[in-house]
């Protein structure tokens, strides 16, 4: 039922914009995978020329290594779920439902009784059982949203597309309903692509996430892969709390302020860049070789831990740290932190200003790809 | 604190609100004013129709020129409102569907026969299709006659009432935006059928309330249908233009009996009107609120 998708070198633009720039994925059978990146980024127009709706300036579609740039929409059989649903206002739920049975040609349109049977174990399936006279407007944006969905399954779709599926519903909703879709989807077991711009849903519901970024893809990996291995700079900012620390390498070791803070183990000419680091990465310790001192500017108890503002050096760099709770500092006092994993990306060099005649370019290669040390 | 608080408001209202007098005032002057110019006019047409008593009245609208007038005007809101509905609900639906060169310029071209005066657009009419055009000796060669004839009213009719149900289709489909439609297709409805069972029925009301107000100024147009009528007795004449040529023959009771006829349509329009409104008034064009 289910099949692969795989996207080639995907164009678009709209007018003068380019909204995708050459965008390759794969998606495995039964795979369900997130695209998220922030707004404009092209993950709607990625996926909406996966289902068809537009259509793309040059790549190609691939559904099971069938080319379907040919393929119109009413025949690529995609179950897609809008970001405001998009039900047929004026139809009955069940009528909303059965439109895509009954929309089949004569010779594969089911008969009366079927198409009945099956809308009600849809309804079943997506717990709207009893609500199936209302029109959606007697409807909550939750029960809209499922009978959206229940309306893509009828058609037994070869994939199923979300559109920013929770973005209209409240936090607490959207949190039953990720969960619940999840639950659907290794039941049902569809090739499942959804769009979103809210990273703790796509890590919480992907097997996978494509992180888009102006119209091409940084990433594509598990939730683990992205933090503890991010391929660019924008990644890393885009997953989680992020510290930018301003440093020099030289020598293969990174310089903070005088101070070697972190080895990168890297030959190359002397740059300047941006240390990234997760809050988590920060470990308090003894003052000394590669340690960070920090001022303490406030803190608050919570649960995990002690959640600690800091600034680090003399920099007008502020972090928030969650400390173990047996550590007691006073606020004013100074401790050291240790960088137990960092990373450089290419992206962000400069070269430093020393090196007066190329100052004005940026060298990207300075660093291999990517540079960083086992904690 | 909390006396200003509340006294702030209340401060507020009264100095917005204003004296009693000044309130029976604007409203005495409306009032005054809808009875002189719109009430009484109306209730003018029905007594003077009825002035020489029922009998009078009935002969006068049942006499042969009267009722060829009264036919001709039925037939030519009978080809024109459908026409309009049909090609208004497709201009309204390539506007607010799709996306293409030259949207804007037809919106303005859907506007012009609002703001043209019919006289004009029957003049235009004539300058097309009459004998001394450039189009007139070979409609003649062919024997077709449209200036001075029936297909020049329906022409002239269709022109000035063509904006009626367009305008109030395209905001309303603009609203609702197509990604009902997107839906459908993606359901694997066929583009027809997208139509007839999606966008159809979500303007249905809307589509009704158009239809009305075109047919009220179908059956009521003057200015363009005289130019193009030739004013024929039995032949060309519409009840408008009937309703003209009997007060110029000082025969007043007969060219009310037939003004009454309009005004009831009137009547019946603004009841529909108000009705629809009333009842499905989430579904038209102007009510709805952005």
């Amino acid at each position: 039922m289910s099949v692969s998708v795989r996207a080639e070198q995907i164009t678009k633009s709209f007018n003068s914009h380019s909204a995708l720039r050459g965008v390759s994925l794969d998606i495995a059978a039964g795979e369900l995978l997130a695209l998220l990146g922030p707004s404009g980024s092209g993950k709607t127009t990625l996926l909406r020329i996966i289902a068809g709706l537009d259509f793309a300036d040059s790549g190609k579609v691939l559904f099971d290594d069938t080319d379907t740039s040919a393929v119109t929409i009413q025949e690529r059989n995609i179950g897609f779920v809008f970001q405001h649903y998009a039900l047929f206002r004026h139809m009955r739920v069940f009528d909303n439902i059965a439109f895509g049975l009954r929309a089949r040609p004569r010779h594969r349109r089911p008969d009366a009784v079927t198409i009945r049977k099956t809308v009600m174990t849809l309804l079943d399936l997506v717990q709207l059982s009893g609500l199936e006279n209302r029109f959606p407007a007697q409807l909550s944006g939750g029960q809209r949203q499922r009978v959206a969905l229940a309306r893509a399954l009828a058609i037994e779709p070869r994939v199923l597309l979300l559109d920013e599926p929770f973005g209209a519903l409240d936090a607490k909703v959207r949190k039953e309903l990720r969960r619940w879709l999840r639950e659907l989807h290794d039941r049902t077991g569809h090739t499942t692509i959804f769009v979103t711009h809210d990273q703790e849903e796509a890590l919480e519901l992907a097997d996978r996430v494509a992180i888009l970024n102006d119209g091409q893809i940084e990433q594509i990996g598990s939730g683990e892969d992205l933090h503890v291995r991010p391929a660019s700079a924008f990644v890393h900012r885009f997953v989680g709390d992020s510290i930018e620390l301003p440093v020099a390498i030289v020598e293969g070791q990174a310089w903070f302020e005088g101070k070697s803070v972190y080895p990168l183990h890297s030959t190359g000419p002397e740059t300047s860049t941006s240390l990234f680091l997760h809050p988590h990465d920060l470990h308090v310790s003894d003052e000394g070789p590669h340690t960070l001192p920090a001022t303490v500017l406030g803190m608050r108890r919570t649960g995990s831990g002690r959640h600690t503002d800091l600034q680090i050096g003399g920099s007008a760099l502020r972090v928030n740290v969650a400390l173990p709770v047996d550590f007691w500092v006073e606020e004013g006092e100074v401790v050291h932190l240790r960088i137990w994993h960092a990373a450089a990306f290419t992206d962000n060099v400069v070269p430093l200003p020393r090196n007066r005649g190329t100052s004005a370019s940026l060298r990207p290669a300075v660093m291999a790809n990517r540079k960083r040390s086992g904690a | 604190m909390s006396s200003v608080a509340i006294g702030a408001p209340l401060r507020a209202a009264r100095g917005m609100s204003e004296s009693k007098l000044v309130r029976r005032l604007l409203i005495g002057v409306a009032l005054l004013f809808l009875t002189l110019f719109l009430l009484l006019p109306l209730v003018m047409v029905f007594v003077e129709a009825f002035r020489k008593g029922l009998g009078v009245y009935f002969e006068n609208l049942v006499e042969p020129d009267a009722i060829s007038a009264i036919k001709l005007t039925l037939l030519v809101a009978a080809i024109a409102v459908p026409l309009n509905a049909v090609i208004g609900l497709s201009a309204a639906w390539a506007i607010s569907k799709f996306e293409f060169r030259g949207k804007q310029l037809l919106i303005s071209l859907i506007d012009l026969p609002f703001s043209v005066s019919p006289v004009v657009s029957g003049l235009v009419y004539v300058l097309l299709f009459s004998a001394h055009s450039w189009l007139g000796p070979t409609l003649k060669a062919h024997g077709i006659e449209i200036i001075f004839a029936v297909p020049g009213i329906v022409l002239a009719t269709i022109f000035v009432t063509f904006p009626f149900v367009a305008r109030e289709l395209i905001p309303l489909m603009q609203s609702q935006g197509s990604a009902e439609e997107a839906a459908a297709l993606s359901l694997g409805a066929s583009g027809w059928r997208t139509f007839f069972t999606v966008t159809l029925p979500n303007v249905k009301w809307a589509l009704l309330y158009g239809v009305l107000l075109c047919n009220a100024r179908a059956m009521g147009e003057f200015g363009a249908v005289s130019v193009v009528s030739g004013h024929i007795r039995g032949a060309t004449n519409t009840m408008p233009l009937h309703v003209e040529i009997l007060y110029n023959e000082y025969n007043f009771v007969g060219a009310f009996a037939i003004a009454s006829l309009l005004a009831f349509l009137a009547l019946v329009t603004l009841v529909a009107k108000s009705l629809l409104e009333a009842r499905y008034g989430e579904e038209l064009a102007h009510r709805i609120k952005h």
